[in-house]
């Protein structure tokens, strides 16, 4: 037992001089997840702010000035274009300057002034198919709440019944997306940095031709495959309090969990990041070949964490496969940590998801490893 | 009991290919046994089944009497260095020794004795804290040398250590093995070279895995039934395609700007084949019948192998 301990010991003290001579992994390892978050964390958003709105206003009443005032006053628009006819709002939306155009008919107020039904258009660019659902269901309240004020005016001293929805927004109450992507960004960080460092380790040693010699030493193969990820170990929270100081400091996330808890996750979490990594390095037989598998499986990891994309969207095969993916599990874990501060008993299925991939991707790595030492 | 490490009728196969067939060494203590055969003749597979990198098909490995047939050797007892032994780069010449001093569980002063003793020993003490990447290919071979001996093997492998090595550090190399000889170390060791046969105790001649000869240098040198010309011709490609017309020559192998005829005894007729020379253009120097070396040996025993 001590024996092994003093063995690990040296396998990781030699790992770790090996990293601090490479100056520029080292470099990267410093700066990367820096730029990372500070980056991505502007850039990945999904509120849709600012879509550029034309207008082809037939009409020019006061009325129809008023309703698009009220589109120029919400957030979602931004009054880009007045057009001028229908080639114009073509040319326009094929060209892709506008996202969407207001189409005012002529007689807008005549006909309102008559208490008659009026149609008016919205031409959105469906492309980018979430923005401008985004776009039609604000269009719409603009639309509808507008349409109240007129009915409004013209019973004028009738009561009328009233129904308006009061929404609380629990957590994230001024809904910025930003607080709920960044920590993802934290944990994709997190992912790709030991899963790849891990991938590539046991590899180089099999390129260069270090581990057949390690295998003629004394040296086990459990105590081989712990002095290759500790190492990591250490190194990914490094990087974590890194990427946290930026996240708390530069960009405000609230963070309401337990740092216990979230250090324990994260432990837990490397568990299968490493092990997935230790799988793809016996599977690997060049560093190449290990760039690749490790690309491969993060696709899916990240694109099936719930990271973008909420995972109650998918089909349900889909949905289920999601299970298997570490990602999951972890993802849900920091955000919930960080806006709601749930407890540990809010994470049952998660611990138990990452406490069983974790160990089987481990055993796995160490099975493999052993069949292919032969 | 004779040997301190043996095998009995060790067999290896690739697929369809046997790369080693009923392989019986034994290594006395204290001697060099050169295993000397072309690439592909199976040393590699050999030193890997020895060390239980490699399962044998057939066969047993004893290591001092107790069968050790698929064990890997890690014991300690056995040092092997690859073919291509793998420093790390990126650490010192004596970063590596003391990483496999630490592995092998050689401490304290043990361990800073013995990495003195074999950095000296390998000529790298001026040497001890550069890379080992910006090491030449002969230092490279001798700081593995010397990783490989730092716990101190009673028997030692070596796969090739001297391939693409330069002569000066080829012939260091030498040295060191000749003295880990003098102190009882047991050693085994491949090479494509047959200059460093004559150096062995024993030499096994391998090719397409199966042992052709064996025995002292001298020894097989006595077996050897022909006559060895050597002359000087110039140009040498022109030399050997005139020479391999000639009936009464057998092999014809260059050795530098020299050339060794391998002749039946009594049949040669030199004055014929200096005309034959001359009259293609070709300069004769000095002709004179030398005692065969391990190359003539072994290219003899090959092409025996082959027309059998």
């Amino acid at each position: 037992m001590l024996k092994s301990l003093r063995i690990i010991g040296h396998l990781i003290r030699k790992e770790f001089i090996q990293a601090f001579r490479d100056h520029q992994m080292l470099g990267m390892m410093f700066i990367m997840p820096v730029i990372q978050v500070l980056l991505l964390g502007y850039a990945i958003t999904v509120d849709v702010r600012d879509l550029s709105l034309g207008v082809m206003d037939y009409d020019r009443s006061p009325e129809s000035r008023q309703l698009v005032e009220d589109f120029r006053h919400n957030e979602t628009f931004d009054l880009d274009r007045v057009m001028s006819g229908p080639d114009e709002i073509r040319d326009a939306l094929d060209r892709g300057e506008v996202a969407a155009v207001l189409v005012i008919p002529r007689g807008f107020a005549r006909r309102l002034g008559r208490n008659e039904s009026v149609d008016v258009q919205l031409l959105l660019d469906g492309v980018d198919s979430n923005a401008s659902l985004i776009a039609f269901n604000h269009a719409r309240g603009i639309v509808e709440s507008y349409s109240l004020d007129v009915l409004r005016k013209t019973l004028v001293g009738t009561p009328l019944p009233d129904l308006r929805p009061r929404i609380h927004v629990l957590y994230n109450p001024e809904l910025i997306s930003r607080f709920y992507m960044i920590p993802g960004v934290v944990v994709v960080l997190l992912t790709m940095l030991t899963t790849l460092m891990t991938g590539l380790g046991l590899v180089r040693e099999r390129e260069t031709g270090t581990l057949e010699q390690l295998s003629v030493t004394p040296i086990r193969t459990v105590e081989l495959l712990l002095g290759k990820i500790l190492p990591f170990v250490l190194i990914a929270f490094f990087v974590l309090a890194i990427a946290l100081t930026v996240c708390l400091v530069w960009f405000g996330v609230p963070m309401r969990g337990s740092w216990t808890l979230l250090v324990l996750f994260s432990l837990l979490f490397l568990l299968n990041t490493l092990g997935m990594g230790l799988l793809v390095s016996t599977v690997a037989h060049t560093q190449q070949q290990a760039v690749f598998m490790v690309w491969f499986l993060l696709i899916f990891g990240i694109l099936m964490s719930g990271f973008f994309f909420p995972i109650e969207n998918m089909p349900l095969l889909m949905q289920r496969l999601t299970y298997l993916n570490p990602l999951r599990y972890f993802m849900a874990v920091v955000r919930e940590l960080f806006l709601k501060g749930s407890g540990m008993m809010s994470f049952r299925v998660e611990t138990m998801g990452l406490m069983i991939l974790g160990p089987v991707a481990m055993a796995l790595a160490a099975l493999r490893f052993r069949k292919r030492a032969r | 009991m004779k040997y301190v490490f043996s095998t009995e009728s060790l067999s290896k196969s690739y697929g369809s290919v046997e790369a080693l067939s009923h392989l019986d060494i034994g290594l006395e203590r204290g001697t060099i046994t050169g295993m000397l055969g072309p690439n592909g003749a199976g040393k590699t597979t050999a030193m890997r089944l020895l060390t239980g990198l490699l399962r044998p098909d057939e066969g047993r490995i004893l290591l001092g009497g107790e069968d050790v047939t698929g064990m890997r050797a890690s014991s300690g007892r056995i040092g092997y260095m690859p073919q291509r032994f793998s420093l790390y780069h990126d650490l010192s010449v004596e970063e590596n020794l003391k990483f496999y001093a630490n592995i092998f569980g050689v401490r304290g002063r043990e361990r800073r004795e013995r990495t003195e003793q074999l950095l000296h020993f390998a000529r790298l003490t001026s040497f001890r804290r550069r890379r080992a990447s910006a090491l030449s290919g002969g230092m490279k071979q001798k700081l593995a040398l010397a990783c490989t001996l730092i716990h101190t093997p009673e028997i030692l492998l070596l796969d090739e250590p001297t391939t693409g090595v330069d002569p000066i550090s080829r012939m260091e190399l030498w040295q060191i093995l000749l003295e880990l000889k003098a102190d009882g170390t047991t050693i085994l060791v491949s090479t494509p070279y047959m200059d460093e046969a004559d150096r062995c105790d024993e030499v096994l001649v391998l090719s397409d895995g199966i042992i052709l000869d064996r025995g002292t240098p001298v020894e097989l040198r006595s077996r050897f039934p022909h006559e060895i010309i050597e002359i000087e011709a110039r140009p040498v490609g022109r030399a050997m395609r005139i020479l391999e017309q000639i009936d009464w020559i057998g092999d014809v192998v260059p050795f530098g700007t020299r050339l060794h005829l391998t002749v039946e005894g009594g049949r040669e007729d030199l004055d014929e084949m200096r005309a034959a020379l001359s009259g293609e253009g070709v300069e004769v120097g000095t002709v004179q019948t030398a005692s065969p070396g391990m190359e003539d040996v072994f290219v003899a025993l090959a092409r025996g192998a082959d027309t059998a």
